[in-house]
């Protein structure tokens, strides 16, 4: 079974395409990365398959069942989202951010305890962020901000693990931390899905390569897929290849 | 002896102590919910709410030709829910903007309130006295029948906060991982509409319909200056709003010609005011302090290295070197910093949020990172 099956898909703003036809399948334990320059649909593409945006045209399923008719889905998906959509004023900490990864696993009306207390603090921990537990999330840096969103989407256990971007700006501390986790998430056959526009350092850690602009470019291993035809079809001009 | 005997023994009035007692619950209703208000950033709904209870009430009162909180409250309820749908489906179905929508049915309802309420006027029944009181408020008349739907009606407002805390806090801060959690966010948001339009009914009798959009924004945010937890800032919303609510109530028993929903806002907008100058948490003069004190000293190599680790993303990737860069992509990349960056000439502006790279940053970059990689 695939754990994600997309279909069809198009999403239109105001007339205008952010993905046009888009199929692909993404076979469950494995790592993917979709890949394409600003603009080109990724975060759309990321939030058509998580119900975020509502699919008029086209189906998605995840583990074989139609997306919005899945239930207890945060036993299936969790999702980083891309930082920048995050409101960092909020009035919050490290530690009750990391907790919200719990709540759907709650249920109503519970209230998070010691039990989600003591797996946020080591989620904490094995980020490198137990000092900051208590920090307002607005005080911390980019890195920081990254780990504490890894730590919350990491105390779910989910079977899928979306993530929106997360080598953008982040330090090296943090790159190592994300790709530690990805390894582990791997190891213990997740599936995993992650965009990104940086592969060079990456690209030996992904079972598939989904390369995107508005349309499918190639999807498939990658070295079927970074080849120079499909980068210039996707980037055109835009982007300097590499010159060793 | 009974609380009123107690009271007039402190030499509080009967009439006082009901209102004041009024005054402090509406307060620290309207206080609470504006927490949840402020933090949905959609204020301008709000104001759309409050405006279009305004042709409910009249029709509530037109029903039964009495002032009856119930049917004041259905018929606030169904008109604000009307204007609701209204809003989404003009943004859905022309291309106006959402708040030109909210805009143009923001006036419509609210004509058609003050029509209605001018034609009661005109009836000159005994019953109406007093409903005009629902454009700029008023609380003096407030019985002791009054306070006790006050009160019910509060705990009614009070309790899906209580219950649905964790809920609401997850929604807030991060709506989309609440959908992703398969939390009920539709459900949340109907909810939060009919809780805030219950306490603008609430309010509306004190404040009046014109200023109610100010009661539900002001506490959250003079509560913001001052703490950075959830939990606390609707507390400490809460009790701001009742005490300048009570404040406000007694200012205007004292002097008959001024409605106390003027007042309170005044009296609101002065601590708001206060707050945003000398809040521990946000305030200016923390800001400021924190800026020229913490700041003063910041030596080249820290900043660098500070925006070097923001956007390893670009600059450490061996295989591109892109030297133009969007700042809309760093979000950790503040003003201050780019500043201090473009005042040393490392950085400079381009057009729009587009920033780029000097020889002379290149070369910092270069040897911060060869240093880096020597450690
Ligand atoms: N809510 C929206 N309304 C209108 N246009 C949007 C919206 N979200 C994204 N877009 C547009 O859709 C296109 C794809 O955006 P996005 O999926 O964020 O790209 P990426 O994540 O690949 O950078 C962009 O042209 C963007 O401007
Ligand atoms: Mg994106």
């Amino acid at each position: 079974m695939s754990a994600v099956k997309v279909s069809n898909l198009s999403i239109l703003y105001h007339q205008i395409p952010a993905l046009w036809d888009i199929n692909f399948e993404v076979p469950e334990g494995t790592m993917v990365a979709i890949i394409g320059p600003n603009g080109a649909g990724k975060s759309t593409l990321l939030k058509s398959i998580l119900n975020l945006i509502k699919v008029k045209n086209g189906e998605i399923e995840i583990m074989g069942t139609p997306h919005h008719k899945l239930r207890d889905k945060h036993k299936y998906i969790a999702y980083m989202p891309q930082r920048s959509s995050i409101d960092f004023d909020f009035p919050t900490n490290v530690i009750d951010v990391v907790m919200m990864g719990r709540y759907g696993h709650l249920g109503w009306f519970k209230r998070p305890g010691k039990n989600e207390r003591e797996l946020a603090m080591n989620a904490l921990k094995k980020f490198g962020m137990a000092e900051y537990s208590h920090r307002q999330i607005g005080e911390l840096s980019g890195g920081q901000k990254q780990r504490v969103f890894l730590a919350r989407a990491y105390i779910q256990q989910a079977d899928i693990y979306f993530l929106d971007e997360p080598f953008g700006g982040v330090d090296s501390k943090t790159e190592q931390v994300t790709l530690d986790l990805l390894k582990e998430l791997k190891d213990n056959n997740k599936t995993i899905i992650v965009v990104t526009h940086e592969l060079d350092t990456l690209k030996a850690y992904f079972d598939y390569i989904m390369l995107i602009n508005t349309q499918k470019i190639a999807f498939g291993t990658p070295s079927e897929v970074l080849t120079a035809e499909n980068m210039q079809a996707a980037y055109g001009g835009l982007m300097h290849m590499p010159h060793r | 002896m009974s609380i009123w005997e107690l009271l007039s023994n402190l030499g509080i009035g009967y009439t006082l102590a009901v209102v004041s007692i009024g005054a402090i619950v509406i307060g620290f209703v309207t206080g609470v919910l504006s927490v949840l208000f402020v933090l949905q950033k959609r204020s301008v709904i709000g104001d759309a709410l409050a405006h279009a209870s305004l042709p409910g009430i009249a029709i509530g009162f037109f029903i039964v030709l009495e002032k009856n909180r119930l049917y004041m409250i259905t018929g606030a309820l169904i008109t604000s829910f009307m204007a609701i749908v209204s809003i989404m489906l003009i943004s859905k179905w022309t291309r106006l903007k959402e708040d030109t929508s909210i805009a143009v049915v923001l006036s419509f309802f609210f004509a058609i309130g003050i029509a209605m309420l001018t034609y009661i006027q005109n009836l000159s029944l005994s019953a109406q006295a007093g409903l005009e009181h629902y454009i700029f408020g008023n609380i003096a008349f407030l019985l002791l029948s009054d306070l006790k739907s006050i009160l019910f009606l509060s705990v009614i407002v009070l309790l899906p906060v209580l219950l649905f805390y964790k809920e609401f806090k997850i929604y807030l801060f991060n709506r989309e991982h609440a959908i992703v959690l398969g939390i009920n966010v539709k459900f949340l948001e109907l909810l939060l509409m009919v809780l805030i339009t219950l306490s603008v009914v609430l309010a509306i009798e004190m404040i009046g319909v014109v200023l109610i959009s100010g009661m539900l924004v002001a506490p959250a945010v003079a509560a913001r200056q001052w703490t950075d937890k959830f939990a606390k800032m609707i507390i400490l919303s809460g009790i701001i709003s009742a005490m300048i609510g009570v404040a406000g109530a007694i200012s205007s028993s004292q002097s008959f010609d001024l409605p106390p929903g003027p007042i309170i806002i005044v009296y609101l907008t002065l601590f708001v005011g206060f707050s945003l100058l000398f809040g521990t948490k946000s305030g200016i003069f923390q800001n400021w302090i924190h800026r020229n004190i913490f700041h003063r000293n910041v030596d080249h190599d820290e900043l660098l290295s500070e925006f070097i680790t923001t956007t390893t993303g670009l600059f450490q990737s061996d295989a591109m070197t892109i030297l133009e860069f969007d700042r809309e992509h760093y979000p950790e990349l503040s003003e201050l910093i780019l500043d201090k960056l473009i005042q040393c000439g490392f950085c400079k502006k381009l057009s729009g949020s587009k920033c780029a790279l000097t020889y002379k940053g290149i070369q910092e970059t270069e040897k911060f990172k060869s240093e880096r990689r020597n450690e």
